[in-house]
This record gives structure tokens, C-alpha cells and sequence, in this order.
């Protein structure tokens, strides 16, 4: 029998980008907010960087893909019918733990696809509701970077000059100069120089292991403190299982596995889930019942459909110096979206943008990086090696995908995570519109590496380890026959049901969504204040 | 003392880790830097391991065998790796597990990393110093004019 607790007014499921954001904002006004997280927490002061065999923690415990670190707290995803593998992380911080903290924002045209380009459907809210929200959530996070971009409208002051652009970033932005392409210093949630008791970046190279100086936005060190100290509670090792009803269709709360494998339930006047694009299908779908047979909130059949990645093209381009390359944010330099917006000359409709990503370690060089895999043995093996360490440099193309209904999330019919919970699994292939794309970007990529000066360019075309941005599932809309949730993230067939993470994308836009997704946390936040 | 590997598969392992990374210059070969120690306690930690390496190295033993009469520490380089190629097609999983645990040990030894010219250290806590870079280059960029589509 389900143990009992205290109703709480508002119960958030997962403690990651959206639903540090969704608590803070909640608490910081007096509401009453607890979040259930089935992670723990994370010591910065433990991560593997300070550690000598730190690149080979990326290829086991701190893998970006749950399966292969196959930690108790992770849930697996059965991605054999996927060209892409999803990437997150479990714990306090979300997949904000080993992101690379790129963080440009959606763009104005991003919200209007239906309208502009006859595609895939427009969202129900625009890039005018969202901007207060990407700049005060760049204030809790951090953001580095300059105003002045031409690809966007004005921002406000980012809280920290631009990443140091090292040899790469300089070397590419030659090469953008002489096409007269564009190109900008990336806004990046890593901060430059001391913020809010934070340390600045020392350009140490691998985001993606964890941050032990916290000059890396996650949101365990900078959403979470100041959302507690207001008040919010969170639980960890806290694993949800289903949400349950009330008699008349309300949400009652949630059931789940507490650090001591002890079910409870955990009643709500209102649930909400930010628990990536993944997870909360899988969880609406797991919380079938007699009045919702095919899953949760799903009388519109999407629940789960629509998956969203954004394919990558890896465009490596080797340089006749040495660029130490190996130091620096890996994921952070400048960004080029010249190719962003539609141009229907070029047979396709949407477009791409260019992330200018850096080398790696000596390890992760020799296993070739974010390329088509290891470098050669034998006798070559040394001067092939050589000629790569220090002197690359990588451009990340990064498509837009369409929403397709057969790219999706099902529940799979075997797998389950460690407490028995069935696990999800993903279904996803690439339409002719994003193959065209990308072969757009990479040969555009490969013109931009000669043009700044690359002696070869290797091309990954489709990089499988590549699942960072987890959109579309229960996507938000006007019509209850066509999406999952309203402009405000409430649940279409449940009114006290919530969700705030990219599940509710409409369309992927071509950039990191993690700015976008806490955005939209925050705009739903303020509603639900207004609407209380 | 090996955790795993017999002597007889310590030895052989130390001469095929000579031909995945052969000795060039100040850097040492993968078998002669000790690499085998490195992937003998990996193999431990795995039962999968063990039973790919085991299938694996007697693979390459009985190739040396049956093709030259001969172990295969005893032959030419040459013909150490031509016999690898081989195993490479045939026993692909513990051939790319030899090859990336091998670049795994090789390129974390502090040897190694000093011929490469670094401070053998982890990146944490000194970071890398690095170029601010030409901020005056976006001027030109902004020159351009507006890049994003009105709605």
C-alpha cells in the first residue's frame, strides 16, 4: 500500500533546465512547490576533470548516453530503430550537468513555420511573449556573449563578455569574413569572468564531464539554491511511476519509488512535468488507465509522436599549425547562422546553423572525436594522430528537423529501468527535407573550413551519439484534436496538468533549445501565477 | 602480476599492442610504455571482455601458428600485421575494444603526454590560458545588416 503524504499545491516533476526554472519562479512568490527528482545531487568539486583519467569517464560513468552508463538512477532507451542515440543525464541539474552550454535563443520565424513556409504547424505563442523570460532567465543562469547580433532581434546585456575565441574561433571567423558569411561570438551559459559567487571560466576544454570551478550554468548551482532559499522543496532519489486521478478527471498526484524503494504517493492540487522530451511520454503513457486508455492527456494520439533531435553533421577541418585546439569550452566559440532562415532556391525549406565546436584530449582524439571513429592503427597511427592533436577544428551542423508523427517515443514492450518501470524506446528517421539540409550544411561547412585555411575536411554526415535536444512529444497548440497542451502547458484533457519541457516544442527551430525550453518554463510559470 | 591475463597472454598482448601504436621518435610503443597492464584490468572488470579477448588472442595465436609455425611475438612486424588485419575482420568487437582501450591507456600515460609537449595534468584546476580573439571583426558582421526573417 502507497504510503501518504501531506497534498502539496504544487508538485513538479523532475529537477533539470525546465523544472529548476518552474520551481524558482513559483517559490520565489510565496506558492507552495515540491519537485520529485529521481536523481541525486551532483559535487562539482568531485567531477572527473581535477582527475588524471578524466577523458575516459566520457566513454563509461559520465557517458552523455544513459545506456552505456547504465547508472541505477538512469532509465534506459531502447534506440535501435533510431539513427540517433537520446543523450541526458539523471540527477539534480538535469542534462545541464554535461551539456556544453550552448545557448542561443529561438528566432522570431521559429514560432511562425505554418505561416511563413507552409510546414509543420505554428506555435501558439510567440518570440514577443517569450523575450522578457530569455532575459531574465540568462540573469539566474549566466550568459556570456555580446549584443549586436544581426541574426537577432536586440538582447539585453549579456552578463559576461564573450567566451575567449582561441585560435579556432579566430581562424573560423577569418574564413566566415572572406565568404562574407555571418557569423557571432557565441552566447554561451558559461560565464567569463566571477558572477553570482560563481568562478569564471578557465577555458579548461571538457564542459561535457561537469564544471568543477561552476562557471558552467547547470541548475543545480544556480536556479536550485535560490529556489530553495524561497522556499521550494525538492526531493531526491525520488523516482515517479505514474500520475494518478482524482474521480473527475483532475490529477490527484504522483506515484513513486522513494530513496528507499518504498512506494508513496505524493497528492497535488496541480502536477507538472519537466522531465525532457523523453520522459514525460513516457510517463503520460505509463499512467494509462480506464479514462485514458491510450495514456495521459492524449486524446489527441500525439502523445509521443512528433520526436524531434535535430540531426548533427560533423565537419571536422585539420589546420597545418598548431591551434590548441584541445583548450576552451568544447561546444563554445562563435556560431555562424547564414544558412538559419528559408531560402526556397536551395530545395529545401528551413535551414541550419554552424556551431563551431573545438578539439578534444589526446584520448578522445585518438578515438576520433565526434568523427566517423577511431584513427588508424599501425604504422600510421603516430603521424595520423600528430597531424590531427591540437590542429582541428569541428563545425557542428545542426538541422531542423521537422515534426513527423512517425519519429516517436513508445513505450517498449520489454525494457525496464531499476525499479521495474517500463522503459521507453525511440523510433525515428530523417525525411528527404532534413537530408537535403544537411547535405546543404555540410557542403557549406566544407567550403567554410577551406576558406579558413583547412589542409582536409573530414565529414561525419550523421553523428549517432548525437541526441541532446529531446522536442516535440506532447507538443502545445489551440486545437485539443492537434496537440497535447494549450499556450499556457496545460493539459488539453487533464485542467490540472502541466508541461514545461521541450515536449511541448511545436517545431526544433536549428538551435540548442535549452534557452527556449527555460523560456517557455517561465512564461508558463507566470501564467499559472496570474491564472491562481 | 597480471589480473587477468595469463603469461603467456601478456606476452602475446605486449607484441600486438607494439603494432596497434609501433614506437616513433620520443614516443614508446603501446606494448613496451606497459599498456597491457592498463588493459588487463579492464578485461577483469568485464565478464564480456573476457570471454572476447580470451576467443580473441588465441585467435591471433593459432593464425601465427598455423600460417608461420611460429608464435606470434617472433615474427616480422609485417607479418604481425597482416595476421591483426585479419583478426580485425574476424573478431570485430574484440578487435575495436583492443584498439580503443589500447588509445585509451596510450594517451593517458604520462610519457606520452609529455612527448606530446603538455604538462602531464588533468585540465582542472589550471585550465589553459586562451586568446580573447578579434572582437573588432564583428563590426563587419553588423555592416552586413539584419540577418533575421521579419514576422
Amino acid at each position: 500500500m502507497a504510503g501518504s503524504r501531506d497534498e502539496v499545491d504544487v508538485l513538479v516533476i523532475g529537477a533539470g533546465a525546465s523544472g529548476a526554472a518552474f520551481t524558482w519562479s513559483l517559490a520565489k512568490d510565496g506558492f507552495d512547490v515540491l519537485c520529485l527528482e529521481q536523481g541525486g545531487w551532483m559535487d562539482p568539486s568531485a567531477y572527473t576533470t581535477t582527475h588524471d583519467d578524466w577523458e575516459l569517464h566520457r566513454q563509461t560513468d559520465f557517458s552523455p548516453d544513459p545506456n552505456v552508463r547504465g547508472l541505477d538512477v538512469d532509465y534506459p532507451v531502447n534506440n535501435q530503430d533510431s539513427p540517433i542515440a537520446p543523450l541526458m543525464y539523471n540527477a539534480v541539474g538535469g542534462s545541464t550537468i554535461h551539456w556544453s552550454a550552448h545557448f542561443p535563443r529561438f528566432h522570431p520565424s521559429d514560432f511562425r513555420v505554418r505561416t511563413l513556409d507552409g510546414v509543420a504547424d505554428d506555435w501558439p505563442i510567440n518570440y514577443e511573449q517569450l523575450e522578457p523570460f530569455f532575459d531574465l532567465n540568462d540573469s539566474i543562469m549566466g550568459v556570456s556573449g555580446i549584443t549586436g547580433d544581426p541574426a537577432y532581434p536586440p538582447k539585453s546585456p549579456r552578463q559576461t563578455p564573450p567566451i575567449p575565441f582561441g585560435k579556432v574561433g579566430d581562424t573560423m571567423a577569418a574564413g566566415f569574413e572572406k565568404l562574407g558569411w555571418h557569423w557571432w561570438p557565441s552566447d554561451s551559459a558559461i560565464i567569463s569572468a566571477p558572477f553570482d559567487g560563481r568562478g569564471a571560466c578557465n577555458n579548461c576544454g571538457p564542459c561535457d564531464i561537469g564544471c568543477t570551478r561552476r562557471a558552467k550554468a547547470s541548475t543545480d548551482i544556480n536556479y536550485w539554491p535560490k529556489a530553495i532559499a524561497a522556499g521550494a522543496k525538492l526531493e531526491i532519489s525520488a523516482r515517479v511511476r505514474e500520475i494518478t486521478l482524482n474521480p473527475d478527471g483532475t490529477a490527484r498526484g504522483a506515484i513513486f519509488y522513494d530513496a528507499d524503494g518504498n512506494v508513496q504517493e505524493q497528492r497535488a492540487k496541480n502536477v507538472v512535468l519537466g522531465c525532457n522530451g523523453i520522459g514525460t511520454p513516457r510517463l503520460l503513457l505509463n499512467s494509462a488507465s480506464a479514462m485514458h486508455p491510450d495514456g495521459l492527456s492524449n486524446s489527441s494520439g500525439l502523445v509521443g509522436k512528433n520526436l524531434m533531435f535535430h540531426p548533427y553533421s560533423i565537419v571536422s577541418g585539420i589546420f597545418d599549425e598548431d591551434m590548441e585546439s584541445y583548450a576552451g569550452p568544447n561546444g563554445c566559440s562563435i556560431i555562424s547562422q547564414e544558412f538559419y532562415e528559408t531560402d526556397p532556391s536551395r530545395g529545401f525549406v528551413r535551414g541550419y546553423a554552424f556551431q563551431i565546436a573545438r578539439g578534444a584530449g589526446p584520448v578522445t582524439t585518438a578515438q576520433g572525436g565526434m568523427g566517423a571513429g577511431p584513427i588508424p592503427w599501425g604504422g600510421n597511427h603516430r603521424a595520423s594522430f600528430d597531424r590531427l592533436f591540437g590542429r582541428n577544428a569541428v563545425i557542428a551542423v545542426i538541422g531542423e528537423d521537422l515534426p513527423e508523427l512517425h519519429n516517436q517515443v513508445t513505450i517498449d514492450p520489454e525494457l525496464t529501468d531499476s525499479d521495474g518501470i517500463p522503459a521507453p524506446k525511440v523510433t525515428y528517421t530523417m525525411s528527404d527535407n532534413s537530408i537535403k539540409l544537411m547535405a546543404h550544411g555540410m557542403a557549406r561547412g566544407e567550403e567554410v573550413m577551406t576558406a579558413a585555411g583547412a589542409i582536409d575536411v573530414q565529414i561525419n554526415p550523421l553523428l549517432r551519439r548525437g541526441g541532446w535536444h529531446l522536442l516535440g512529444t506532447a507538443r502545445m497548440g489551440n486545437d485539443p484534436a492537434n496537440s497535447v497542451v494549450d499556450s499556457l502547458g496545460r493539459s488539453h484533457d487533464v485542467k490540472n496538468l502541466f508541461i514545461i519541457d521541450g515536449s511541448v516544442f511545436v517545431t526544433a527551430g536549428a538551435v540548442n533549445p535549452t534557452p527556449t525550453i527555460q523560456a517557455v518554463a517561465l512564461h508558463i510559470a507566470d501564467q499559472f501565477k496570474q491564472n491562481s | 602480476m597480471a589480473q587477468f591475463f595469463s603469461d603467456e597472454q601478456t606476452t602475446l598482448t605486449a607484441s600486438i599492442l607494439n603494432r596497434i601504436v609501433p614506437s616513433d621518435g620520443d614516443f614508446p610503443a603501446a606494448g613496451d610504455l606497459g599498456v597491457g597492464e592498463f588493459l588487463d584490468g579492464v578485461v577483469a572488470g568485464s565478464a564480456e571482455l573476457k570471454r572476447s579477448f580470451t576467443t580473441g588472442l588465441m585467435a591471433v595465436s593459432m593464425a601465427a601458428a598455423s600460417q608461420h609455425s611460429a608464435t606470434f611475438d617472433a615474427l616480422a612486424p609485417d607479418a604481425q600485421d597482416a595476421i591483426l588485419r585479419d583478426v580485425e575482420s574476424s573478431q570485430q568487437e574484440f578487435f575495436s575494444e583492443l584498439v580503443r582501450q589500447t588509445y585509451n591507456g596510450y594517451y593517458m600515460n604520462t610519457r606520452v603526454i609529455e612527448a606530446l609537449g603538455l604538462e602531464a595534468r588533468p585540465p582542472q584546476p589550471k585550465g589553459f590560458p586562451l586568446e580573447v580573439g578579434n572582437l573588432d571583426l564583428i563590426e563587419q558582421v553588423k555592416a552586413r545588416g539584419i540577418k533575421y526573417r521579419q514576422v
